[in-house]
């Protein structure tokens, strides 16, 4: 077989899984118990490998933040010299399945949903949203804080696994691929809109919480604060999109794009059939609609492992489901609807099941391709959260962000390096 | 590219520019337009007018900004110059070795890959028979090739793109004439240039040079793959045969074609 069609062939299988992977979330578990990097003191942080000294404002405020929940250490300043130290050790979330949204801190006492695909016997993980402003993910860290992650660590995450045990037992678990794809339909793009996604997700999850006869306070709490939060879907999608493309992971000579990332620092990709090679460049400054008060050169460089949605074949790729999203992270209309359009020519396929209704249907841009992007100079674009740049502030607006070039340059190199002839 | 436009040029082949500065204007009548370029006329040579124009001893480089004013007016480019823009030029010949060929190849097999479509692996495997025939000989090989002259698509069939890369990649040590009469206006008009000056494909040619080890081999290769639909690969594929061919790596150079899906064997 020629390597054009090894190429072809590789990729057809890795888009194929790709969008034919179930997402099924069945169980909430801390994720010490879970992961076994928690052996010592750990903390996951989104995007490719970083270290304390050139880790971002927002990160360094989620990782001392993460530090003080788990009582290394007992005030911020000695959580920094602990970090600066290297005694707590710093891992990328993408490198043990999990997914986390912004600076994507998670520590062993946090709960971690579990969604699994049966079809590729894949698991994948993320953490739960606290929702929008002074928040851990864009690095503040105050009483407030810490006070809200203590209640998800106990009663929401105890809450959610008596509902998701009973969608287990019920049905096998919630079907979390089957709400994304309804929710494209209803105007979400699945990465910085879930309006619509949020809703369904809370419309079976009160019926879960009702039959696992949790007392009526405590579900009224938990029916308040996912209400009260549209981004409560967004980790449960993210990982849904980790458990797709891992299904499109490790296929020898595929080109496809299975990890777009950023730390806050630097940007990263992996490549299927590179494997889990980073391949960075530095993160840019998303573009976008500032929160009142705020200046563009307040802005962090772009964070976050949510990319995994646009990786997977929704959020900023799918941006023409999402009209409305211009009011949250700025441009037109007609600009949604162009870059899904542009999109389409660094992809593969058009996704079987992410449908956009306004493109009378057809299906979202899926399967970026590595050797389209270097071809075409296209840049693949991200809905992303803006983070303030200093630790401690949180977010500070939503826009739009692309992921440089550079990278992919890197990757095609060292892809024609291992494949070439 | 609408007619009756302003715009700004902020860099410029370095014959037009130096014409240009000479003069202190241009009038250039247009000889085609397509979709994203205009192609105008200067002294015989063509001369490519867009944001990301072919670049060429003669080109026009558009920008937001810049020091000589772009005026369409009826089927004339107007170039005024209020200062001096940044000039493309060629990046001459030079005797070094060919020692990049092996990434080369490795590049263009993987950006080959992209090829797609009945018509453009066609001509593949007709570069692919017409190589193997030709062998080592390159003169026997633009004889052969000009019974392909015009074969493929687009208003640069892929026959000529990978033709203008091979000529380009033998530089001056290629003695080479063509009847282009069987090929489109605007491809006729590129090998021409390209048969009078083996620099005139300005990336093209920084790339022969890269192999030489004359600058950053991948930035140049994905420059020239970038280029159009599949113009930019056919000529990618048609440097990289020629150096392939000065260094003698004929198994190579077989390999890489039937890498992207030519299936010509000798009988």
């Amino acid at each position: 077989m020629s390597l054009r069609e090894e190429i072809e062939k590789a990729n057809q299988m890795a888009v194929e899984r790709m969008m034919e992977a179930s997402a099924l979330w069945v169980d909430v578990v801390e994720a010490g118990r879970k992961l076994a990097v928690f052996s010592q003191p750990t903390i996951l942080h989104a995007g490719p490998p970083v270290e304390w000294e050139s880790a971002s404002g927002p990160l360094r405020g989620a990782l001392i933040g993460a530090t003080l929940l788990e009582g290394w250490a007992d005030d911020p300043q000695s959580a920094e010299r602990k970090l600066a130290k290297g005694e707590i050790r710093l891992l990328p979330t993408h490198e043990v399945g999990v997914v986390a949204p912004m600076a994507g801190a998670v520590s062993p006492s946090m709960p971690l949903v579990v969604i699994r695909d049966p079809k590729y016997g894949n698991e994948a993980y993320s953490n739960l949203n606290e929702g929008i402003g002074k928040v851990l993910r864009y690095g503040a860290y105050d009483e407030t804080v810490l006070k809200r992650l203590k209640w998800m660590g106990s009663e929401l995450s105890s809450a959610f696994k008596a509902a998701v045990d009973q969608a287990v037992k019920e049905r096998g678990g919630m079907d979390v691929k089957l709400i994304l794809t309804q929710a494209l339909n209803m105007g979400d793009e699945g990465h910085n809109r879930h309006v619509a996604g949020t809703s369904l997700f809370l419309n079976e999850l009160v019926r879960y919480m009702i039959m696992s006869d949790l007392p009526k306070e405590v579900t009224l709490r938990v029916v308040d604060f996912v209400k009260g939060n549209n981004f409560t879907f967004l980790n449960f999608a993210m990982a849904a999109g980790k458990v797709m493309t891992l299904a499109a992971h490790n296929i020898k000579y595929s080109t496809v794009i299975t990890v777009m990332s950023r730390n806050g620092t630097e940007a990263g990709i992996w490549v299927s059939g590179l494997g889990k090679t980073w391949f960075t460049a530095q993160a840019k400054i998303p573009q976008g609609v500032l929160f009142p008060g705020f200046r563009p050169e307040d802005a962090n460089p772009d964070i976050g492992d949510s990319a995994i949605t646009e990786t997977s074949g929704f959020g900023g790729f799918a941006m023409a489901a999402a009209p409305s999203i211009v009011s949250w992270v700025g441009g037109s209309v007609q600009f949604a609807v162009e870059n899904t359009e542009r999109m389409y020519q660094i992809t593969l396929a058009k996704h079987r099941y992410f449908k956009i209704p306004y493109l009378s249907f057809q299906g979202t841009p899926t399967g970026l391709d590595l050797r389209k992007v270097v071809k075409t100079g296209i840049e693949p674009t991200i809905n992303t959260g803006i983070a303030h740049k200093q630790p401690g502030v949180g977010q500070i607006g939503a826009g739009v962000v692309s992921m440089s070039i550079e990278m992919f340059k890197r990757a095609l190199r060292h892809y024609a390096q291992e494949y070439g002839i | 590219m609408p007619r009756n436009m302003a715009y700004e040029a902020s860099s410029l082949g370095e014959d037009l520019l130096w014409e240009l500065m000479r003069r202190g204007s241009l009038a250039m009548e247009v000889a085609e337009r397509t979709k994203d370029n205009v192609y105008a006329v200067f002294h015989g040579h063509l001369v490519p007018v867009a944001q990301e124009p072919l670049l060429t001893p003669f080109s026009v480089s558009l920008s937001s900004q810049g020091p000589v004013e772009v005026s369409f007016e009826g089927n004339f480019v107007i170039l005024t110059a209020h200062a001096q823009p940044l000039s493309i030029g060629r990046p001459g010949e030079s005797p070094g070795e060919i020692k990049g060929w092996p990434e080369l190849v490795k590049l263009a097999s993987v950006l080959g890959s992209l090829l797609r479509g009945d018509l453009d692996l066609h001509v593949s495997r007709l570069a692919l028979k017409l190589l193997e025939e030709g062998w080592p000989d390159p003169e026997a090989v633009i004889e052969g090739a000009q019974r392909y002259v015009g074969a493929g698509a687009g208003s640069t069939p892929s026959f000529d793109d990978f033709l203008a890369g091979y000529i380009t990649g033998w530089g001056r040590s290629l003695q080479a004439r063509l009847d282009l009469s069987n090929t489109t206006h605007l491809s006729r008009a590129i090998l021409s240039e390209v048969l009078a000056d083996r620099d005139y494909l300005v990336e093209v040619a920084r790339v022969r040079e890269c192999a030489k080890g004359r600058g950053d081999l991948l930035h140049h290769s994905l420059r020239v793959a970038s280029m159009g639909g599949s113009s930019g690969i056919f000529m990618l594929l048609g440097v990289t045969s020629a150096l392939l061919q000065r260094v003698g790596e004929k198994d190579v150079l077989l390999k890489l074609w039937r890498s992207i899906g030519g299936t010509h064997r000798s009988p």
